[in-house]
């Protein structure tokens, strides 16, 4: 109830029409004030008037008494100073004319006297007065007056209503200027919501056909993958001769790591993909991708790799370095049909300050292709955006370019001319920590057991429960399995003989398996935890958390890699 | 009508008598004069001035001492021969000073000590008007001469300027008679009109 909403929202409407009312108020009150005024004046001019005539009265009390005309003359001839005044009179005792006076171009007083109440004749004020002296009345006088010329109130008021009525049109254009900017304002409104109604729906059906290419494209590459470890596995079983079994087992195996590729560009382009920063020599990485590059070019296409040999380090996740850096050689390949040269540069970008914050490594990829045009440049690393053909690619490689730049707290950006090439480049800030220890290479060990182990392995899925099983007995270790997270802490309260837990985390009932793991650390914080998934949000939850993850698909040298590096290290490993 | 004294001025008179005798004697006196005067009406320009005689009075403030009561008669005397007939008689019925009703008095010759508070001092022969001022001196009287008269010592004295009445006022006299006179009688009169204005 007390949300500021409502009162934010709440806006006066000022219509055109009560403009124009304000402003024939102002005239009103203008006017109101005038008349009021006017009133006040004539009521003050006619006080004036009255004592005016009362003087005279007084001063005529004699000259009338004793007939002395020249006296009654001069005082009569006074008030003719006053310009207000048009006529003035004074009476005997019989009413007989004594002394007027009258301007010129006015009729003249009556020539009897005609006592009276005050009076307005049109503009003029008449008025008389018995002239007394004790109790004894000697005569009258008469004084009409003008109140105030017609011309002289119309140059007093003149004024005043120009300035009222420019003050009321002001009000009156200003007004209905607001009142129609206010106007044209909601309607602004209204109109920008309509449009954010209709981008909001071009959006979502952009993301529906991004999605049909997507799905499209992944399809496509799927089936293609599937359709080898299919055929493979068929070959297999129809076969005897080592040699050739060794191939068909190495073709189903390019297929499946190419699909676990494909799925991690896929979580990459979400940037859900828990990032491994790690301090990384460039220079050796990209020596050590030759040749994979070599391999997943063309023969027409000749790379070559130019780097200082003082490049500085940078920390970032370096399989998701490997994995960018062959999504732009991939492109650039997809863009030279005919053939021609991939050039991997990098150089260091000193900022110049003297703590070196700033440092940049700038890595940078260029071909010899066909470039991009302009307007392309732009939607470059759009997710979803491609030249290419439906199933020729997924439209996600730059974006996971794009996506792993900014995680690394870099950037990434393209130059292009048409026709003569396009560069891709990546700027990453420097790192002057040490560097990591060499990534250990992970020989395919001799499975033989340190030891039975007992493994506890959480997994609701039945058919990959199976292999994990298989891959774990394989690997020395004895397994029980439960398919829920309850189950297995049931387990583990009755039977307490397990060294390890090796749990999926999404999986179906109440908790899943980040909710085991804390549990088990309150229950048995000894017994180490390894968790599991293909599901990037929950792998990104755990890490954060510093439990030990796994992502799914692996192989069976990572998975005995990191359950040696459970049982071997402390209880609770430390943060990531 | 014209003789004599009405009714009121006798009964609100409590000295009356006391002075009954010199009153009733100057009265008989007067008479005999006025019915002489009566019988050719006034004499002319008369009439005006006894208007004039009726007018000043607004214009002059006596004392309160001057009157013995509130409402007693206000005494306008005709000193010497009576110009007027029955002019003063017909300007002074129904006139009040105040309150006071005016009762006209003639006065030949003028006592000493008359009980007046306007003289009206006209040509005598029996009395000069320096005689008749002295009988009112120190009195609050306002004496009016006649412009033929020569009475130097009078408030007012009438004259004739370009054939128009006219009056002059002594202002030094109605101050030694105990008398004030507003200023618009004093603005008419003719001398500091001619002096000074």
């Amino acid at each position: 109830m007390t949300s500021p909403a409502p009162r934010s929202r709440w806006r006066p409407a000022f219509t055109v029409s009560m403009a124009i009312g304000v402003a024939v108020a102002i005239v009103a009150a203008a006017f109101a004030m005038a008349a009021y005024n006017e009133h006040l004046g004539q009521q003050e001019r006619f006080r004036q008037a009255e004592v005016q005539l009362r003087i005279l009265a007084g001063s005529m009390a004699a000259p009338l008494a004793f007939d002395d005309r020249s006296a009654a003359r001069e005082y009569v001839g006074a008030q003719s100073s006053n310009p207000d005044v048009e006529a003035v009179a004074a009476y005997d005792m019989q009413g007989g004319l004594a002394a007027s006076y009258t301007r010129p171009g006015t009729p003249p007083p009556p020539a009897r006297n005609v006592l009276g109440s005050p009076r307005l004749e049109g503009p003029r004020l008449v008025l008389t007065s018995p002239v007394t002296e004790g109790d004894t009345v000697l005569g009258s006088v008469y004084l009409r007056t003008v109140l105030e010329s017609p011309t002289r109130r119309a140059m007093r008021y003149a004024g005043f209503a120009l300035l009222i009525v420019m003050a009321a049109l002001l009000v009156a254009v200003l007004g209905a200027a607001n009142a129609r900017e206010a106007e044209a304002y909601r309607k602004l409104r209204a109109e920008i919501r309509e449009r954010e109604k209709a981008e909001e729906a071009l959006r979502q059906s952009q993301k529906m056909e991004a999605m049909g290419q997507l799905t499209g494209g992944v399809a496509h590459d799927f089936n293609n993958l599937l359709m080898v470890a299919s055929s493979g596995i068929d070959l297999l079983d129809r076969t005897t001769d080592p040699a050739r079994r060794e191939r068909l087992r190495q073709g189903v195996r390019q297929a499946i790591d190419r699909g676990a590729s494909l799925t991690q560009q896929l979580l990459a382009f979400s940037r859900r993909t828990p990032l491994k920063p790690e301090v990384v020599d460039i220079a050796a990485r990209l020596a050590g991708m030759h040749a994979l590059l070599d391999r997943s070019l063309r023969e027409d296409v000749k790379v070559e790799i130019k780097l200082p040999p003082d490049l500085w380090r940078v920390e970032v996740d370096a399989s998701q370095l490997e994995v960018a850096v062959l999504n732009i050689a991939i492109n650039a390949r997809d863009a030279m049909p005919d053939g021609g040269t991939i050039t991997i540069e990098a150089r260091n970008e000193p900022s110049g300050r003297p703590d070196g914050a700033g440092d940049i490594v700038r890595l940078a990829i260029r071909d010899t292709g066909v470039g991009v045009a302009p307007e392309m440049l732009t939607r470059l690393f759009e997710p979803f955006f491609t030249t290419k053909a439906v199933g020729k690619g997924t439209g996600l490689g730059l974006s996971q370019v794009y996506g792993f730049a900014r995680a690394s707290g870099g950037e990434a950006g393209v130059d292009s001319k048409l026709g003569e090439g396009t560069t891709i480049w990546l700027r990453i800030p420097r790192s002057t920590k040490a560097l990591a220890a060499e990534p250990t290479v992970i020989a395919p060990r001799k499975l033989e057991p340190i030891g039975r182990h007992r493994v506890l392995l959480v997994e609701d899925d039945d058919s990959v429960a199976q292999l994990v099983e298989e891959m774990l007995r394989e690997l020395g270790y004895d397994v029980a399995r439960t398919g829920d997270a309850l189950a297995a802490l049931d387990v583990l309260r009755r039977d307490g003989a397990f060294d390890l837990v090796f749990s999926d985390m999404v999986m179906p009932g109440d908790i899943g398996g980040l909710d085991l793991a804390r549990d088990i650390s309150r229950l048995r914080p000894s017994l180490p935890v390894i968790l599991t998934t293909g599901y990037s949000a929950a792998a990104a939850a755990a890490t954060n958390e510093g439990r030990r993850v796994l992502i799914k698909p692996y192989r069976i040298e990572a998975l005995a890699a990191e359950l040696d590096t459970a049982l071997s290290g402390p209880a609770r490993p430390a943060r990531a | 009508m014209v003789l004599g004294f009405p009714p009121s001025a006798l009964g609100s008179r409590p000295g009356w008598r006391k002075w009954s005798s010199c009153v009733v004697a100057t009265a008989l006196a007067a008479c005999v004069q006025a019915s002489a005067a009566q019988a050719g009406e006034h004499e002319p320009g008369y009439a005006l001035k006894a208007g004039y005689l009726a007018k000043f009075t607004p214009f002059v403030d006596w004392p309160d001492a001057a009157f013995e009561g509130p409402t007693s008669p206000f005494h306008l005397c005709i000193g010497g021969h009576d110009p007027f007939g029955g002019a003063i008689d017909r300007v002074a019925g129904g006139l009040r000073v105040g309150e006071h009703p005016v009762v006209v008095i003639r006065l030949s010759p003028v006592a000493k000590g008359a009980d007046c508070h306007l003289l009206f001092l006209s040509a005598s022969r029996r009395q000069t008007p320096q005689q008749m001022l002295a009988a009112v001196a120190g009195r609050p009287v306002l004496t009016v001469a006649d412009e033929t008269l020569d009475a130097p010592g009078a408030v007012v004295q009438f004259v004739t300027l370009e054939s128009r009445l006219r009056f002059t006022i002594r202002a030094d006299m109605a101050q030694v008679a105990g008398l004030t006179l507003s200023s618009k009688l004093l603005a008419l009169s003719a001398q500091p009109r001619d002096g000074g204005r």
